[in-house]
């Protein structure tokens, strides 16, 4: 197993930990967000799920996330960890906590973290189906131009 | 000077190369990324096959075919990123 830091981890994602470093008694308003291994995909049932990652490079982009968000948000503080390895449904891949003086801007950092994380950070994951088989699942972004791609076919049938 | 850099495979690509990394010597004048890809791809031709999908970093920052390699350079061949 490679060598990993807080931000990427190969242990059970520590909330308590992330609560802590975003806490601060002028911050009343925090927003957790929590990403699970689900039971199903577009495919088939789920058994497990796989996650790789280029753990220097993703060290690196969840530190800029944790940057981004802050520069783009005064005031806000976050705190983003995200797991690798074999996990089983139900359990959390990924937690993004941010906090904040009012809602409106947690909810907005902690919405902020969790996409950027989705399309910057170098982690990949692979579906272990209930069939046996086993697949690597496509960024949303090839998701989306595939189904582009098929109403396009349609539309010109 | 002939270069020696490391390449490293995610997902699809590891197991297309069968590895998760190994290590390429350069020839003199046979420095960029693209240099480094058609000898990759003569050692795997699974890698080959996912050309179209692949994203290439040289040492953590986002590279193309033309970036230039030098001796040590980390390499690292990964398809969109899908986590979260």
């Amino acid at each position: 197993m490679k060598k990993t830091s807080g931000l990427i981890t190969s242990s059970k994602i520590d909330l308590d930990s992330l609560l802590k470093q975003t806490d601060d008694p002028e911050l009343g308003a925090v927003v957790i967000f929590i990403g699970k291994v689900r039971s199903s995909s577009e495919v088939g049932r789920v058994d497990e799920m796989t996650y790789d990652a280029y753990v220097d490079m993703a060290e690196d982009r969840m530190r800029e996330v944790e940057e981004n968000v802050k520069r783009s948000l005064p005031n806000v503080k976050i705190a983003v960890q995200h797991r690798i390895g074999k996990l089983g449904v139900g359990e959390v891949s990924v937690i993004v906590v941010a906090s904040s003086p009012k809602r409106a801007a947690a909810f907005d950092a902690c919405r902020m973290g969790i996409e950027e994380i989705k399309h910057r950070v170098p982690i990949w994951k692979k579906e272990h189906l209930a069939d046996g088989s086993q697949r690597w699942v496509e960024s949303d972004l090839q998701g989306a131009k595939k189904s582009r791609r098929r109403k396009s076919q349609k539309a010109n049938l | 000077m002939p270069i020696r850099v490391k390449v490293f495979y995610f997902a699809q690509f590891s197991d297309a190369a069968g590895t998760s990394e190994e290590s390429y010597t350069l020839p003199d004048g046979s420095v960029s990324v693209a240099d480094l890809l058609s000898r990759v791809s003569s050692a795997h031709e699974g890698i080959e096959k996912l050309r179209r999908m692949m994203k290439i970093a040289v040492n953590k920052e986002i590279a193309e075919p033309s970036s230039r390699l030098r001796d040590g350079d980390h390499v690292a061949l990964f398809p969109p990123i899908s986590g979260g």
